[in-house]
């Protein structure tokens, strides 16, 4: 953890928005994130907190009615969001790569699946042969733990099981070697032996070939198996920023506290006593709550936080927190 | 020890696909085979398993939306499997059912006072006042608002309808509540909400869950027994605490360790990783259904089905059970 | 730490909550029916057709029925603005005594093949096995017979008259509505909600009233729109054909018939009756196509 390592990503106040019919909803409201070669960094957060706006909006990939207004997403020096659509071609895919919660909608269900993912290979490198494309993804197939493999290249992808859709899904992401790969919730649609099975390729993958990685979960629990990073997200904030064993004992925003709290554990013996809940609900995003957005669910909150938006408070190094409770004041 | 409210017995469920009018056989899935167990009054049974493993299957059979193909279901002693719908009518007041889609689990186009006075007006011969009454009451009952009454279902968010099929569910005051999956598709800060809500009312009506599940976690706080299911079969039944400490099947040993756990310090202690995919329920393996899986099969897994043996309040189904 | 009363936890929100959620509903399908310039332009011509035919006394310059023989195929003129045809009675009065015949074919077999469908399919649907295949081979028999021919048949053994166009509509238009319903009905069979109901021991004709048939509504809405126009296309061709509506009655399809005599000497006679047709059958599909791209993506969600 030397301070000289350049980050590979870094997001500077991303503000991407979505004009709907009935006003105007904040997908992702000045995040700024920062991803460090050869790191797992982890995006938790609840159903419409912005953890998946963010990655489609580093990919470019919103759709009507959502736009990015706002801020910069600079990859490898270059600022993304002013290049052109013809370079984004090259990078998506190749230099960054993503990969989804359902692996079968992912899939073209009339093309073999081998014949995707050399497809993915031939559209960057377009002087490989069609043999070396082949070679290279039957190869590729074997890293990602597909048995079988040189069958497999043949097999459409309603004769496979999810998990190995899903395998299929991260081969064609890796294809290219890209220097990001972004899995939306990789894990949910998954058993949980599958999903203990793709965690631990993920992490073996990251070391093997080098590549960081930004995992989107709501599920805490992957993130305290795989991540090094961990950015908690709520209402389209950042609300806490932190190194992963820092987050998980120290935890300083309530509600990174409440949720580590409200989640059932086998492993400590609590059993009939009664779970921690945060009150409410997640707020429509039509109207955010004035002040802190999360004031309103919020066991901790002073006048201050209804009124005014706190400010990011450096805890430590690794360590920071949107949250009146830490600013000395 | 408390007395037995729910009984099966070797019950199987299969489904037959694609048996086309033209009588062509069809494969066959093998959802539920040959399940016994019990579930004891004012207890939390949790059926925990993989997808496929015919958990949700079973729990329908239990309250009779699915009929089985043979076994019986006994029922406060009696046998409700050859019930006919008449008669199970009134059985049914007794057993309700919760989901785990709280959207499709609403019908849209009915009002939430319809919805969760249906079960009501079905059994019971009541005054529009009455019935504003008692799903006034139930609404409050379940932490719901009940000026929202006149509402449509869409109006409401996952955790609040999750809430109204809760409140549908107890409004006849039933003894047997099938949980199935339900806080799964829920957002993790409510899920806590609705698992007290759950336990609150079990307290408070002496209600008697089968609560369906794929997360352990949950399970392990809101259950007193778990049921492991494989691939239509039950490899371990066993007090909770008992099973998550020293599980003795291979296949709930796996499953333990797979399970993601909240704490980045024990992430480093060596996973136990399951190798391979699961067995397709049409095409169920010989021998133990465990044993393509198993690191620790030898030749008579894959030849002999092991029993399920019953030991101490243990049930186990291993030819060779961990220490 | 929740709120906690009576050892319930109470879900706490605000009625802020609600209020944006409120929009969802009829005033936004109706917003976006409006932005549908097309099915706007249909839905006004379809009103001005029924207005035209609930007053179509007031309306009608000249009694349709009126023979005068001295005043045989009048050009179109300031005096008869769509000219006379053979009898010398008014081609515009006629037409606009004819729109009744026109609307009441289109609605009343549309209807009745729509009730008669939607119960067949929800039987189908709901119950499966031998029901199902008995019921699905008679519909698919009567698709696959060709319609026309069919009512044919049965305007042919029951003798013309205006109920029995309905009966033979009607018999030729229940199938597809039974095989939209039963689809649907198939699909919503699978929803918790109906497994709800199951559980709870309603019975299964209630279940079909009260949980299917609602969710069906949107569907036989915009199938009812779209099946209109085939209705008066299908009594126009068969008073085309003299087994529909009966002389001196004023129906547009057998104004296009007698006509046709006379179709290089006085084409307006035949013209006016026929385009007539196509501008309420043209609005009838715009306003149905409108009706369902508003209703089906809302029942997506």
């Amino acid at each position: 953890m030397v301070d000289t390592i350049q980050p590979l990503l870094e997001i500077k106040h991303l503000k991407t928005q979505f004009f709907t019919s009935k006003g105007i909803v904040p997908g992702a409201d000045d995040v700024s994130l920062t991803i460090d070669k050869g790191k797992i960094v982890g995006v938790v957060g609840e159903s419409g907190c912005g953890k998946s706006v963010t990655a489609l909006s580093i990919m470019q990939l919103i759709s009507e009615p959502g736009k990015i207004v706002g801020g910069e997403i600079l990859f490898d020096g270059r600022d993304l969001l002013k290049s052109s659509k013809q370079q984004m071609y090259t990078i998506r895919g190749n230099e960054i790569s993503m990969i989804f919660q359902e692996p079968m909608t992912s899939l073209n269900p009339v093309y073999p699946v081998g014949k995707q993912v050399a497809e993915t290979l031939l559209i960057h490198n377009s002087h490989l042969s069609k043999e070396a494309a082949k070679k290279a993804v039957i190869n590729m197939f074997e890293l990602v733990g597909i048995p079988d493999a040189k069958r497999r290249f043949q097999v459409y992808p309603h004769q496979l099981s999810g998990g190995l859709r899903q395998r299929i899904m991260i081969a064609m992401a890796l294809i290219c070697k890209p220097k990001l790969l972004i899995a939306d919730e990789p894990t949910t649609a998954l058993d949980v032996t599958i999903e203990a099975q793709i965690l631990q390729l993920l992490k073996d993958l990251q070391e093997e070939i080098d590549t960081s990685i930004m995992i989107i979960t709501h599920n805490l629990g992957v993130v305290a198996e795989v991540c090094d990073d961990v950015y908690v997200m709520y209402a389209g904030k950042v609300v806490e920023h932190s190194d992963v064993f820092e987050l998980f004992d120290h935890p300083k925003h309530p509600y990174t506290k409440g949720l580590l709290k409200s989640m059932p554990r086998s492993d400590v013996d609590e059993q009939r006593r009664k779970l921690y809940s945060i009150k409410g609900m997640v707020p429509n995003m039509l109207r955010p709550p004035q002040g802190c957005r999360f004031h309103p669910r919020c066991s901790e909150a002073m006048d201050i936080c209804k009124k005014t938006e706190p400010t990011v408070v450096t805890i430590n190094e690794q360590h920071c927190v949107s949250c009146w409770k830490y600013n000395e004041r | 020890m408390n007395d037995i409210l729910v009984k099966v017995e070797n019950i199987k469920k299969y489904f037959a696909l694609d048996s086309g009018v033209m009588g062509d056989k069809g494969e066959v899935v093998h959802a539920v085979d040959d399940v016994s167990l019990e579930i004891k009054e004012n207890e939390t049974l949790a059926l925990v398993g993989e997808s496929g493993c015919g958990k949700s299957t079973l729990g329908r059979l239990l309250i009779r939306l699915l009929d089985p193909s043979s076994g019986h279901i006994y029922y406060k002693g009696e046998d409700i499997s050859q019930y006919s719908n008449r008669k199970m009518r009134k059985t049914r007041k007794e057993m309700q059912i919760i989901f785990q889609d709280p959207f499709a689990s609403l019908n849209p186009r009915m009002r939430i006072i319809d919805i969760i006075a249906e079960p009501l007006t079905t059994h019971i011969r009541m005054s529009q006042k009455e019935k504003k009454q008692r799903v006034s009451e139930l609404m409050k009952l379940v932490g719901l608002r009940s000026e929202y009454m006149m509402r449509y279902p869409h109006m409401f968010s996952g955790g609040q309808r999750q809430r109204i099929g809760i409140a549908r569910a107890i409004a006849l005051n039933p003894k047997f509540i099938v949980c199935d999956e339900p806080v799964s598709a829920l957002d993790v800060s409510i899920q806590s909400q609705v698992i007290n809500l759950l336990q609150d009312l079990q307290e408070q009506k002496d209600l008697t869950y089968l609560f369906i599940s794929h997360d352990l976690n949950i399970v392990s706080h809101i259950s007193d027994r778990v049921c492991v299911m494989f691939l239509g079969k039950v490899m371990e039944i066993g007090d909770t605490h008992e099973v998550y400490e020293h599980p003795l099947h291979p296949y709930t040993k796996f499953l333990l360790a797979a399970s993601p756990v909240p704490d980045p310090h024990l992430r480093n202690q060596k996973k136990l990783v399951l190798k391979g995919e699961i067995p397709s329920p049409i095409h169920v393996p010989s021998g133990c259904r465990f044993h393509t899986r198993c690191p620790f099969a030898r030749e008579i897994c894959k030849e002999k089905e092991p029993p399920l043996v019953t030991r101490e309040g243990r049930s186990i189904s291993c030819h060779f059970p961990l220490e | 730490m929740s709120a906690n009363v009576n050892g319930v936890v109470t879900e706490e929100w605000t009625d802020q909550d609600y209020e944006v959620e409120m929009g969802n509903g009829w005033k936004e399908l109706g917003l976006n029916f409006v932005q549908n310039k097309m099915a706007v332009i249909g839905g006004v011509i379809i009103i001005l057709v029924i207005a035209t035919a609930l007053f179509a006394p007031f309306i009608a310059p000249y009694d349709p029925y009126k023979v005068n023989l001295k005043l045989q195929f009048q050009e179109p003129s300031a005096q008869f603005l769509l000219g006379t045809d053979m009898y010398g009675r008014d081609v515009l009065s006629r037409i606009i005594y004819g729109s009744r015949i026109s609307l009441l074919i289109g609605l009343v077999p549309t209807l009745i093949s729509m009730v008669i469908g939607a119960i067949i399919g929800m039987i189908a649907g709901y119950y499966r096995g031998k029901i199902d295949f008995i019921l699905m081979s008679i519909s698919d028999m009567v698709l696959s017979f060709p319609s026309l021919l069919l009512a044919m048949v049965v305007m042919y053994t029951l003798g013309a008259s205006l109920i029995n166009i309905f009966i033979a509509l009607s018999v030729i238009g229940w199938a597809q509505t039974s095989r939209v319903v039963r689809a649907q009905t198939m699909s919503l069979k699978n929803k918790e909600f109906v497994e709800a109901s199951r559980a709870i021991g309603v019975r299964d004709i209630v279940i079909m009233f009260r949980h299917i048939l609602p969710n069906c509504i949107s569907q036989l809405i915009v199938l009812f729109t779209l099946n209109i126009p085939s209705s008066i296309l299908s009594e126009a061709s068969l008073s085309f054909l003299g087994i529909g509506a009966q002389p001196p009655a004023s129906s547009w399809g057998l104004m296009v018939s007698n006509g046709k005599e006379y179709l290089f000497n006085a084409p307006w006679v035949t013209i006016s009756p026929g385009i007539a047709i196509l501008i309420v059958v043209l609005a009838f599909n715009f306003f149905g196509d409108g009706l369902r791209d508003v209703l089906d993506p809302h029942l997506k969600h």
